[in-house]
């Protein structure tokens, strides 16, 4: 009997052991990755975090607990900068999301090479980086040199300006349209094509055509792509900046345009590093909240249609 | 320097010698409340960049005064309707500090442990309404400064003159390089011709900061730096920068100032130094420069939008702002409503 337990103490310290060994050789793997983040995100973090919790008039700061985030609460500059961002979630996204759902099916149908070949095309907007993308758009938007000025003039329309603090966020929209649709649709057409085909043959036989195949059997299967998507471009819609501000040196615009400039000008412009870095943690946690209600939301939507 | 970021060099250059060495308009920008932070480097003294082409070709003559200035304004538009005279900016706020300036006024300005707010007083207000009226009747455009569509206005020959601080020369030879030839520089035109004053938008200084390890040497060569000749030249001629606010830059400007060939041949040098002597008035800037040029900003493109009606409004509204955001960062030692 004793030699029977020792042998089980045995087998389990050598399962312990080479439990240890597979997390020791995983973490070995993950480690320069956690070193990376470790440097890159936590650290700022946590001094964002430290950060916050001083007060600063200057080069002198001093510890306030928590009454930057009471000030925060009661700045209306701050609340009202999420303006822009809520027309971006309400109408941007979906569209986004609706334009690149349309050109994914397209995807779908085109032979191979003609549609990787346009599949190529649109994802190169995405590899631009947005600060470039948002100076070009500025030249393209500009009253003195736009290309589509002459155009424009021609149509009758020669006393408007294109580039007005009004049409900002209709800008807005062409530029974050015209960068992200590709890479979007093609992440909705990577799962596409890995539907199988007897849903859509099934669906054929029964006298369905190809739209509504589309929008009644495979995006439905599709919700898992689309949610994940819809919350990265909403982050980005929370969190909007390069493109605002490449704008903002042709057209005034208001420091608390968008949360993400509001910040950036009270760091840079005003000198208020502790405020930013509050504010900074306010926005991540706002759009934390956010995406988890969004999940939340699809999970209880995905398990209740779940009732097949 | 009220932020505490300077700590005061007195010790080592007292007031006495600085005034001496960059003049007396000087200390407002250096100093506070007796205490010498620093010292000033290169000139932001407004001249008048004009476009001699233009003026030849419609036959303007140089303007000497405001009233001159609007007469030839008049005559450029009577003549060639798309094209601007001249175009003032939407924002940029110590370009509008800078016009007060001129005028011989100004609208802040620290005095004995207090800061002075005042912007609707007579100096600000007479610039403010004679801007205005030259907008509302179309001889004077409003247009975003500092970006692609104002350099290629003064490239290409679509704006004939710009008011700026002396630097600009060098920012003109670099963004306009089309116009080469076709500048020229004269003194802004003045409000009073019997008290003739100017202004500065820019310029820089070196301070020394409280962090300096040893502010001794810090001090004396920042002194050294921004007033002896040898360091003068050596600016000069690596930064471009024409003209210094130190006195003894006279003793090496005729050594490195010469016939410009990017103004046709004009000796910018000897223009500026003059605009810069005609500074003789000063006043502190407030701790929150960044904010007043914000509403600034704004209250101007409200204006160009047509929201707002009278440009001197703007004043009223724009010295709200500013004592707002004041009282908002603590400033609890201000005065308004006069000046020192």
């Amino acid at each position: 009997m004793k030699s029977e337990m020792t042998m089980g103490r045995m087998r389990n310290k050598k399962k312990m052991g080479k439990k240890m060994i597979a997390s020791i050789k995983a973490y070995l793997f993950l480690a320069p990755f956690l070193l990376f983040f470790s440097a890159m995100v936590i650290y700022p973090i946590s001094l964002g975090v430290k950060l916050s919790l001083y007060g600063q008039r200057g080069a002198r700061m001093w510890y306030i607990g928590f009454q930057n985030f009471v000030t925060i609460f009661q700045d209306a500059k701050f609340w009202e900068s999420f303006r822009i961002p809520l027309f971006l979630l309400t109408i941007q996204v979906p569209l986004l999301l609706f334009c690149a759902l349309l050109v994914a099916f397209l995807y779908e149908r085109m032979q191979k090479h003609r549609g990787a070949f346009y599949r190529f095309i649109y994802y190169l907007p995405n590899t631009i980086p947005g600060i470039v993308t948002g100076l070009i758009w500025s030249y393209i938007f500009s009253d003195s040199m736009s290309p589509f000025r002459s155009v424009i003039d021609s149509l009758g329309f020669s006393g408007i300006k294109i580039l007005t603090r009004q049409h900002l966020p209709l800008i807005l929209l062409v530029i974050i349209l015209w960068a992200f649709t590709g890479y979007t649709a093609f992440v909705i057409y990577s799962s596409l094509i890995s539907i199988p085909k007897e849903f859509s043959e099934q669906a054929q036989l029964d006298g369905a055509t190809f739209w509504q195949i589309a929008f009644k059997v495979k995006i439905p299967l599709l919700k898992g792509v689309i949610i994940t998507l819809f919350i990265f471009n909403a982050i980005g819609a929370i969190q909007v900046f390069n493109e605002p501000w490449m704008l903002g040196a042709l057209v005034v615009l208001p420091s608390n345009y968008t949360p993400a400039m509001y910040i950036y000008r009270s760091a840079f412009s005003e000198g208020r590093f502790t405020y930013a870095a509050a504010m900074g943690l306010i926005l991540a946690f706002i759009t934390f909240l956010f995406s988890l209600y969004i999940l939340r939301r699809a999970a209880k939507q995905m398990l209740t249609g779940e009732s097949r | 320097m009220d932020l505490g970021g300077f700590q005061p060099i007195n010790k080592w250059l007292d007031e006495e010698t600085f005034v001496e060495l960059y003049g007396e308009a000087a200390l407002g920008w250096c100093a506070i409340d007796g205490e010498i932070y620093g010292t000033p480097q290169d000139s932001g003294a407004m001249a008048m960049f004009y476009r001699k082409d233009l003026f030849d070709q419609y036959g303007l003559t140089v303007p000497e005064t405001r009233e001159e200035f609007i007469e030839q304004a008049k005559k450029f538009k009577k003549a060639d309707p798309d094209l601007k005279f001249y175009a003032a900016p939407i924002g940029y706020s110590i370009w509008w500090l800078g016009q007060i300036w001129q005028a011989g006024g100004k609208v802040f300005d620290y005095y004995d442990g207090n800061w002075y707010v005042d912007f609707t007083n007579p100096v600000a207000e007479k610039v403010f309404a004679t801007w205005g009226e030259w907008f509302d009747e179309g001889l004077i455009d409003l247009e975003m400064w500092w970006n692609a569509d104002w350099y290629n206005s003064l490239n290409q020959g679509t704006t004939a003159v710009v008011e700026l601080g002396c630097w600009f020369s060098e920012w003109l030879r670099y963004n306009a390089p089309d116009s080469e030839g076709k500048w020229r520089l004269a003194i802004p035109p003045q409000w009073d011709p019997a008290q003739p004053h100017n202004g500065i938008i820019g310029g820089s200084g070196f301070y020394v900061t409280t962090h300096s390890k040893n502010p001794e040497a810090t001090a004396i060569f920042v002194n050294w730096l921004n007033s002896h000749p040898d360091s003068l030249k050596c600016l000069h001629n690596y930064s471009n920068l024409p003209i210094m606010v130190s006195t003894r830059y006279k003793e090496v400007i005729d050594e490195v100032a010469g016939p410009d060939a990017f103004f046709g041949g004009q000796r910018i040098a000897d223009v500026l130094w003059e605009a810069h002597q005609l500074v003789n008035t000063t006043f502190v800037a407030l701790p929150i420069m960044s904010n007043v040029d914000q509403s600034l900003s704004l209250l101007l493109q409200d204006y160009a939008d047509g929201k707002i009606k009278r440009f001197a409004d703007i004043l009223s509204m724009w010295e709200k702002e500013v004592i707002n955001t004041m009282k908002e960062f603590g400033y609890s030692n201000l005065i308004t409503g006069e000046l020192p």
